[in-house]
C-alpha cells in the first residue's frame, strides 16, 4: 500500500517535471514571451499576417533581447473597453498597453506597475527623450509609463479657402492671435452673408477655447492634467494658486468672443448641436475657414488634399500650445499581471529606439505587406502596397497607428520634415511651470462626477456662442461650487502645494 | 421530476449567465483596486452611490425618468394593443403584408441615426419642419425644452409601437377562432367583438407586461434621451434622466463602483415596484400575478 | 340583419385599413429619408440638407461599401449562423422552461418564476459577466461569445411563453391527454407546442432580432476581423468614420486621406445595409402570426 502511494508520487512529479521542462521549452531557453496591445484603426491585420510578422519579429528579438513577441492589435474603437476588460478580469497577460483613461486612474486601480526597477532596460529610451519630455510619466516620484514620442503640441492653423481671403485684401500673415482672426471674418460676412465665416472643427467645437487658451492670450494657462471641458481648477499666471478656471477671466474673454461672434454672424449657428464639420461644409461650398491643429507642417500640398473639396485652401498660423500635462496623453505602460517585466521593458526600449522592430509592427514585412519602390525616399513618404493590394487586402498593417506609437520619428514618412518640424515643437514650445503635476482625483470622486455633470451642462453652449455669458456664467458658477468644486480645488491645491515642495 | 428534466437547460444557462456574475453587485460597496482583486479591495459602504444625489440634478432625473415611464407605459399599451387590433382585422390581405415589416423597420435603426434623422427635421438652417412647416416663424427646437417631452414621445411611439404590437398580436392569434365564429352568429359587431372577446382576453398578456414594465422603471432609453436631443445642455430639464446623468458623470474617468452602484439602485428601486404591484394584482386578480 | 352586419363590418375593415396606412406611412417617412441621404452626393447632402428626393443622386457610398463587400459577405454570414444557432437553442429551452412554470400543479412553480424574473431586475455588469464567461468558459475570440452570452435565454422570454400557456390553453386539455397516459414530455411536445404557434413565432422573432443587432458581445468579445459580426463591423466603420474625420491629435490626421470615405452617406447605406434581412424573412414571420390557432381542432 505504502510502496504503491510512494511510486503513484513520483510518477506525479516525474509528470510535473515532464510538463514544466515541454512549457520551458516552449518558448525557447531562458525566452520571455511579451504581450503587446496596441490600437489599429480599419482594416484589422489578419490572422496570417499576424503570425507571419511575429515570426519574423521573433527571429530579430531572440538574439537580440530574449524576447518573443504576441501582437494584440484591437480596433480602436473597442481599444479602452476591452484593455478595461481583460485588465479587471486578469485572464490575458497584459505586458504593455496603453492607458488612455489617464495614468493616474490605472495606478490608483492598480493596473499598472512602477517600473523602477527596470530603468536599466528602458535607458536608451529615456535618455533619447529627454527629462522635459518624461515628466509626466512619474507619478510619486515612480516611474509609470513612456509618452509616445511625437509633437504633443499643436501649431493652431486657420485653414481657409483662398479666394474669399484674397478677396478681403487681409495679409494672413498678419494674424498673431485668434482674436486677430476677427476682422478676416468680418469682411468675409460682409461680402457673402450666406457663409458661415468660421465652421466648427469637430461637431460643437470651434477649438475657440483649445486655440485661444496658449501662450498668445498673455497668461499661462495649466489645466493641472485635465481638459479645458474637464477642467476641476487650473493655474492661470503660474501663480502657484489652483483656482476654478469657469470663473476666471481668461474664460470669460473667451465666451464674451464666442457670444459675440455669433451675434455677428460669424459662426455657424446652432453649432452645439449640429453634427457637420467645417471640412464637409466648406467642401459644400457653405463655410470660410476652421481652426485646426496639427503636430505636422503646413503645405499647399497637405491643405489641398481633398479634405476640404475642390476649394483651393490657404491658412494663417494664428496660436501655438503651452506645453502641460495633458499633452502626454498616448502613453504606452506595463500591466500588473506582466509574467516578466524585465522583458517587457527591453522590448519597450525597442518601441523607442529600432527602427526595424517599429516599421514591422507599423507596416508589416516588406515584400508581403509593404513593397519599397525605386527611388524611394522612407524619410518622407509612407511605402506602397504589393500589387494589386490595398489596405483592406494586405495581410497586415497598421499604418493608421502611426500617431500613436513608441517613437513616431522612426517611421517610414515621419523622419524627415515632419521629425524637424515636430522636434521644434517639442523642444521650443513655451512650457508650463507646473508640466509634471497629475492630480490623483480618488478623494473627491464624487465631486469630480458632479462637477463634471455640471460642465456638461454650460460648457458647449458657451463655447459655441449660443448663450450669453452675462446671464449664464453666474448660474454655471454657482451649480459648480454647489456640486463641490471648491473641494477639488482645495483637494488638488494641497497636491500641487506637496509636488512643488518636493521638487525644491 | 420531468418538469425539472424540462427546466434543466434553462435553469442552468440562467445560473451561469445572471446568478454567478452577481458577485458583481459587492462592487457597488467596494473601492476597486485590481492588485488586491475583487474581493480583496476595500470597502467602502455607500460612497459610490453619493454622486447621485450631489447636484440639483437629482430631483429632475427622478422626475424625469419616472414621469416619461409612466406615460410610455400607459401609450406603449394604448396604441400597441390598437394596432394589433387593426392588423389582426386586415388579416391577410397585401396591405397587411406590406405593413407588417414596415412598423418594425423603426425598431431596427439605430438611435445615433435616429437622432440624425431628428436633426433633419428639426434643425433651423435645412430642417423640414422649419422650412415646410413654420417658414415665417421658424423655432429653434434645440434650444427650447418645453417641446421636448413631445418631441421624445413622438420619436419613442415611432420607434416602440410596431414591435411593442407583436406580442399582443400574438395573443390576439391565440383566441379560439371559434369564440369569433359564435359571436358572430348571435349577430355581434366587429366592434362588440373586440370589447367582449378581444379585450378581455388580452387582459393577462397586458398586466404581465405593465408588471414587467414596472421593474425597469428606473431606467430609460439611453439613446432615446441622450442621442436625440444631441446631447443638448440647454435641454437638460426636461431630458435628463438617470442613465444619461450617470452615463455623463462617468464619461471622464470610468469607475465601475459607481456604476455599479447606479444600477444596483434602479434595480432595487424597481425591485421594491414591482413587489408591491404584484401583491396589487395578486389581491385583486390572483390568476395573473406574476409569481 | 345579416346584410347590417356585413356592412358594418365592412366599414370597420376600411376604417382598420386606413389606420394602418397612416401608421405605416409614419414608420416609413423617416426610412424614406435614409434611402434618399444614402443616394445624395456628400456635398449636396451638407449643402442642402437631407431630402425626401436626393437634390443630386450619388452612389458614392454604396461603391465605398461595395469595396468592402468580402469583409461585409464573410461579417454576414457570422451575423446569419450566430442568429440561427442562438435563436432555435434559445426558443427551445424557453419553451421547455415556460411549461412546467405555467402548471399550477407544479409546486415550486412561483419560486423558480420568482428566481427568473429577478434576473431582468438584477445584473452583476459587464465586468463581472466578462469575468465568468472569458475565465470560466474560454469563449473570447471564438464563435460561442457571440451566441452565449446574455442572450441565449431570456426571463422575458420565459415569462411571455408561461403566460401565454396558462391564458390560452384550457387546462381541460391536458387534463384530458393525462387521462389518455400521456407523459409531461408528450403533453408539452404534442399539445403545448402546436397549440402556442403565435407566441412561438413572436420570441423566435425577438431572440432573433436581439442576435442580429447585438454588437456589445463582439466589442467585449471579439477582436479578430475573421469574426466581426454585420452589427459590429458597421459600428465599427461608422465610429472610425467619426474618428478620422474628426481627429486632428491622435492619428495624425495629414497622413491619411479620408476625403473620398462620405460619411454622411455611408451612415445611412449602413442603416439600411443592416435592414434587408427584415425585409427578407417577414413574410413569413407575419404568415405565421396571423394565422392563429383553432383549439377545436385539436380538442376534435
Amino acid at each position: 500500500m505504502k510502496r504503491r502511494f510512494v511510486s503513484t508520487l513520483l510518477a506525479f512529479v516525474m509528470a510535473m517535471v515532464f510538463v514544466v521542462s515541454q512549457t520551458g521549452m516552449a518558448s525557447g531557453e531562458g525566452v520571455s514571451t511579451v504581450a503587446l496591445y496596441y490600437p489599429v484603426y480599419f482594416n484589422m491585420p489578419s490572422e496570417a499576417g499576424i503570425a507571419n510578422v511575429e515570426a519574423a519579429l521573433d527571429k530579430y528579438l531572440e538574439p537580440k533581447i530574449g524576447v518573443h513577441i504576441k501582437l494584440h492589435p484591437l480596433d480602436m474603437f473597442q481599444y479602452t473597453d476591452q484593455i478595461n476588460l481583460v485588465l479587471s478580469a486578469g485572464d490575458e497577460q497584459v505586458d504593455i498597453f496603453m492607458p488612455m483613461a489617464g495614468l493616474s486612474n490605472y495606478v490608483n486601480k492598480g493596473q499598472i506597475i512602477a517600473m523602477d526597477d527596470y530603468v536599466k532596460e528602458l535607458a536608451p529610451a529615456i535618455e533619447l527623450m529627454g527629462e522635459e519630455f518624461m515628466k509626466s510619466s512619474y507619478i510619486n516620484g515612480s516611474l509609470y509609463s513612456l509618452p509616445v514620442y511625437k509633437a504633443n503640441t499643436f501649431q493652431w492653423y486657420f485653414m481657409c479657402r483662398k479666394d474669399l481671403a484674397d478677396e478681403t485684401g487681409i495679409d494672413l500673415s498678419t494674424i498673431k492671435s485668434v482674436q486677430d482672426l476677427e476682422p478676416l471674418l468680418e469682411a468675409v460676412h460682409e461680402k457673402h452673408p450666406e457663409i458661415y465665416p468660421l465652421g466648427p472643427t469637430n461637431p460643437n467645437d470651434f477649438q475657440l477655447v483649445a486655440a485661444a487658451d496658449g501662450p498668445e492670450c498673455g497668461v499661462d494657462i495649466d489645466y493641472l492634467g485635465d481638459n479645458p471641458d474637464t477642467c476641476t481648477g487650473a493655474v492661470i499666471g503660474n501663480t502657484d494658486k489652483v483656482e476654478n478656471f469657469y470663473a476666471s477671466d481668461a474664460f470669460r474673454e473667451m465666451v464674451e468672443r464666442a457670444y459675440s461672434w455669433n451675434q455677428k454672424g460669424l459662426l455657424m449657428p446652432e453649432a452645439s448641436v449640429s453634427p457637420d464639420i467645417a471640412s464637409d461644409l466648406i467642401a459644400a461650398g457653405r463655410c470660410f475657414g476652421s481652426i485646426i491643429g496639427y503636430g505636422y507642417p503646413m503645405s499647399d500640398a497637405m491643405a489641398n488634399s481633398g479634405t476640404y473639396g475642390d476649394y483651393t485652401m490657404t491658412w494663417a498660423e494664428p496660436a501655438t500650445d503651452l506645453m502641460q500635462s495633458s499633452a502626454f496623453n498616448n502613453q504606452f505602460s506595463i500591466g500588473y499581471n506582466s509574467a516578466d517585466p524585465a522583458a517587457a521593458a527591453r522590448l519597450m526600449n525597442l518601441l523607442w529606439t529600432d527602427e526595424y522592430v517599429v516599421n514591422t509592427i507599423i507596416y508589416g514585412l516588406e515584400g508581403e505587406d509593404y513593397v519599397i519602390p525605386e527611388g524611394f525616399d522612407p524619410i518622407n513618404s509612407m511605402p506602397d502596397y504589393p500589387e494589386g493590394m490595398a489596405a483592406e487586402t494586405v495581410p497586415y498593417q497598421a499604418r493608421i497607428s502611426c500617431g500613436c506609437f513608441g517613437n513616431n520619428f522612426l517611421m517610414y514618412g515621419f523622419m524627415g520634415d515632419v521629425k524637424d518640424f515636430g522636434m521644434n515643437l517639442i523642444n521650443n514650445s513655451r512650457k508650463s511651470q507646473y508640466l509634471g503635476f497629475l492630480y490623483d482625483g480618488s478623494n473627491c470622486k464624487t465631486e469630480i462626477t458632479a462637477v463634471n455633470t455640471v460642465i456638461k451642462q454650460y460648457y458647449i453652449s458657451l463655447v459655441t456662442g449660443e448663450l450669453n455669458p452675462a446671464d449664464i456664467l453666474p448660474v454655471f458658477i454657482e451649480e459648480l461650487e454647489d456640486a463641490g468644486i471648491n473641494d477639488i480645488i482645495a483637494d488638488k491645491q494641497a497636491q500641487l502645494d506637496a509636488w512643488l515642495a518636493a521638487r525644491k | 421530476m420531468p418538469f425539472f428534466g424540462l427546466m434543466a437547460p434553462a435553469l442552468i444557462y440562467i445560473f451561469i449567465n445572471n446568478y454567478l456574475p452577481m458577485f458583481g453587485v459587492f462592487i457597488a460597496f467596494k473601492n476597486i483596486n485590481y492588485s488586491k482583486g475583487i474581493f480583496g479591495s476595500d470597502w467602502i459602504g455607500f460612497k459610490n452611490f453619493e454622486f447621485l444625489f450631489k447636484t440639483k440634478d437629482a430631483y429632475i432625473m427622478l422626475r424625469n425618468t419616472l414621469g416619461y415611464n409612466l406615460l410610455f407605459i400607459v401609450l406603449g399599451i394604448v396604441l400597441s394593443v390598437s394596432l394589433a387590433i387593426l392588423m389582426n382585422e386586415i388579416g391577410k390581405t397585401l396591405l397587411a403584408k406590406i405593413a407588417q415589416p414596415i412598423i418594425i423597420f423603426p425598431n431596427m435603426i439605430s438611435m445615433v441615426i435616429v437622432a440624425y434623422i431628428g436633426f433633419a427635421f428639426l434643425n433651423s438652417q435645412t430642417g423640414f419642419i422649419n422650412k415646410s412647416i413654420l417658414p415665417g416663424s421658424p423655432i429653434s427646437w434645440y434650444s427650447k425644452a418645453q417641446y421636448w417631452p413631445y418631441i421624445l414621445t413622438v420619436v419613442h411611439i415611432w420607434k416602440v409601437t410596431g414591435y411593442g404590437s407583436i406580442i399582443y398580436m400574438a395573443s390576439i392569434g391565440g383566441i379560439d377562432k371559434e369564440l369569433f365564429e359564435a359571436a358572430r352568429v348571435d349577430g355581434a359587431s366587429r366592434w362588440r367583438q373586440i370589447l367582449h372577446i378581444t379585450l378581455p382576453l388580452l387582459k393577462p398578456t397586458v398586466i404581465i407586461m405593465v408588471l414587467m414594465s414596472i421593474s425597469k422603471i428606473f431606467n430609460s432609453d439611453f439613446g432615446l434621451f441622450y442621442q436625440v436631443p444631441m446631447n443638448s445642455g440647454v435641454l437638460y430639464k426636461t431630458t435628463q434622466t438617470i442613465d444619461t446623468y450617470v452615463y455623463r458623470a462617468l464619461m471622464e474617468q470610468s469607475d465601475i463602483g459607481m456604476s455599479s452602484a447606479a444600477s444596483l439602485f434602479q434595480s432595487v428601486v424597481g425591485f421594491v415596484l414591482v413587489i408591491v404591484a404584484n401583491q396589487i394584482v395578486a389581491k385583486v386578480d390572483a390568476d395573473n400575478r406574476l409569481f | 340583419m345579416k346584410n347590417r352586419l356585413m356592412g358594418s363590418e365592412k366599414t370597420f375593415f376600411i376604417i382598420a385599413c386606413v389606420l394602418v396606412v397612416i401608421f405605416a406611412l409614419f414608420c416609413l417617412l423617416p426610412v424614406v429619408l435614409v434611402i434618399s441621404a444614402s443616394l445624395t452626393d456628400e456635398r449636396a447632402l451638407v449643402a442642402d440638407g437631407y431630402r425626401l428626393i436626393p437634390s443630386k443622386f450619388s452612389f458614392a457610398s454604396y461603391t465605398y461599401l461595395w469595396r468592402q463587400r468580402s469583409m461585409i459577405g464573410r461579417a454576414y454570414m457570422i451575423s446569419i449562423i450566430v442568429t440561427l444557432v442562438g435563436t432555435v437553442l434559445g426558443v427551445i429551452f424557453t419553451a421547455m422552461c415556460a411549461y412546467p412554470l405555467s402548471r399550477s400543479s407544479f409546486r415550486w412553480r412561483n419560486i423558480f418564476t420568482f428566481l427568473i424574473f429577478f434576473t431582468m431586475l438584477f445584473n452583476g455588469g459587464v465586468v463581472s459577466s466578462y469575468i465568468i464567461w472569458s475565465r470560466g468558459f474560454h469563449i473570447k475570440n471564438t464563435i460561442f461569445a457571440l451566441i452565449f452570452p446574455n442572450y441565449l435565454v431570456g426571463a422575458f422570454n420565459i415569462i411571455l411563453v408561461k403566460n401565454y400557456y396558462q391564458n390560452n390553453i384550457p387546462a381541460s386539455l391536458i387534463e384530458a391527454a393525462k387521462l389518455d397516459g400521456a407523459t409531461e414530455p408528450q403533453i408539452f411536445t404534442k399539445i403545448m407546442l402546436p397549440l402556442s404557434k403565435p407566441v412561438i413565432v413572436t420570441i423566435t422573432m425577438f431572440s432573433s432580432l436581439a442576435y442580429w443587432n447585438d454588437w456589445t458581445n463582439g466589442l467585449y468579445y471579439i477582436n479578430k476581423k475573421e469574426l466581426f459580426s454585420v452589427q459590429l463591423m458597421l459600428n465599427e466603420i461608422q465610429q472610425n468614420v467619426m474618428l478620422l474625420r474628426t481627429a486632428n491629435d491622435r492619428l495624425g490626421a495629414a497622413s491619411v486621406n479620408v476625403a473620398d470615405i462620405p460619411s454622411n452617406g455611408v451612415r445611412m447605406a449602413i442603416a439600411l445595409i443592416a435592414l434587408l434581412p427584415i425585409m427578407i424573412i417577414f413574410p413569413f414571420i407575419q404568415k405565421e402570426l396571423i394565422k392563429g390557432v383553432v383549439i377545436g381542432a385539436v380538442k376534435g
